[in-house]
């Protein structure tokens, strides 16, 4: 029994404070962000850059790195603000400046490199090899792959022969329509009702097949 | 600025989550409540931190008859965390963040002083 007894006596002032302090979420949304905000602050970047590195996008990737995305700013933007407004919130922003930064930072990141394309650009520059050795492989007489495979950095449902090239239909991008690469070195592709085509460089374009 | 709201934080989280959701099924079933839905839970956020900082000044006042002053605490704080903190915690938190961690404030900090630190999130 007495091996068991509290350090604190039960009816003190000490324990009085002990309990009766803020709670737990009081503290939380007074405090700057931290193991979890900053974290899924990156993820949700990391989901919107992976799911825009392919021409139509990743569309469940997109969907899920945008919720997230806005979660994390619906909890970090009243808290900043709040604690701007607030005499008692300042010190606080001031002294964790650098956390409460990074989740803006995160997110200018994010913005800079999908607004220049970066992602679905250096994906492609580090494919391009990989695929044109693929490419040049099917019209030199290969019989192209029907199943899914991986094509550079790319996952790809098919590779089919076309009279002026190939084509690379992208695995999962895009919502309905479908995406993929042409590699067509006569630079012959049409347009029409059902298809667009855009030119990325050389022999490449970007395709695109209306649902 | 003075802003003041009524009822505690968790009162307008859970209201704002409630009314998330129920603008959603109501958007889903055909009701033009897109504003609402996207606006319940940024609002009820800025109210439930408004309510943290009330719920956290109002302790602190509360606190404060009972404990000591400010400067009076500081070194209760230190007298204390020489007696009762736990070291392994202490040294674990300055490894991972090089300052005191929500452990230490919830404890050491609380009994001395009734003063409080914000948790991390």
């Amino acid at each position: 029994m007495l091996g068991n007894a509290p350090e604190w006596p039960l009816d003190s002032p000490m324990t009085r404070s002990a309990s009766s302090g803020p709670s737990t979420l009081a503290r939380v949304l007074t405090g700057p962000p931290g193991r979890l905000l900053i974290p899924s602050a990156a993820f949700a970047g990391l989901l919107l850059t992976y799911g825009d590195s392919v021409p139509g996008s990743y569309f469940m990737t997109q969907i899920v790195g945008a919720l997230l995305a806005l979660g994390v700013a619906v909890v970090w933007g009243p808290r900043f603000v709040v604690g701007l407004l607030r005499a008692d919130g300042r010190p606080g922003l001031r002294r964790h400046w650098a956390r409460w930064a990074a989740v803006p930072l995160v997110g200018a990141t994010v913005f800079g490199l999908l607004w220049f394309d970066v992602p679905s650009s250096a994906r492609f520059a580090l494919s391009k090899a990989s695929m044109e050795q693929i490419a040049q492989r099917i019209a030199a007489g290969k019989e192209p792959a029907s199943e899914r495979r991986w094509a550079g950095l790319y996952q790809v449902s098919s590779i089919e022969r076309s009279d002026d090239g190939v084509i690379f239909y992208l695995e999962d991008a895009g919502f309905l329509d479908r995406y993929g690469f042409i590699w067509s070195p006569k630079a012959r592709v049409y347009q029409d009702l059902e298809t667009a085509y855009k030119h990325i460089e050389g022999p490449w374009y970007e395709w695109r097949e209306w649902f | 600025m003075v802003l003041n709201v009524p009822g505690r934080p968790a009162d307008w989280v859970g209201g704002g989550i409630v009314l998330t959701v129920v603008f959603f099924v109501l958007t889903m079933t055909g009701g033009l409540y897109q504003p609402l839905l996207l606006l319940a839970m940024p609002v009820a956020m800025f109210a439930a931190v408004i309510s943290a900082y009330q719920e956290a000044a109002r302790w602190r006042a509360d606190a404060r008859p009972q404990g000591l002053t400010e400067e009076r605490a500081e070194e209760g704080v230190e007298a204390l965390a020489g007696t009762h903190a736990d070291p392994r915690s202490e040294s674990r938190d300055e490894e991972s963040t090089g300052e005191p961690g929500p452990d230490q404030a919830g404890t050491a900090e609380t009994r001395t002083t009734g003063r409080t630190e914000p948790a991390d999130s």
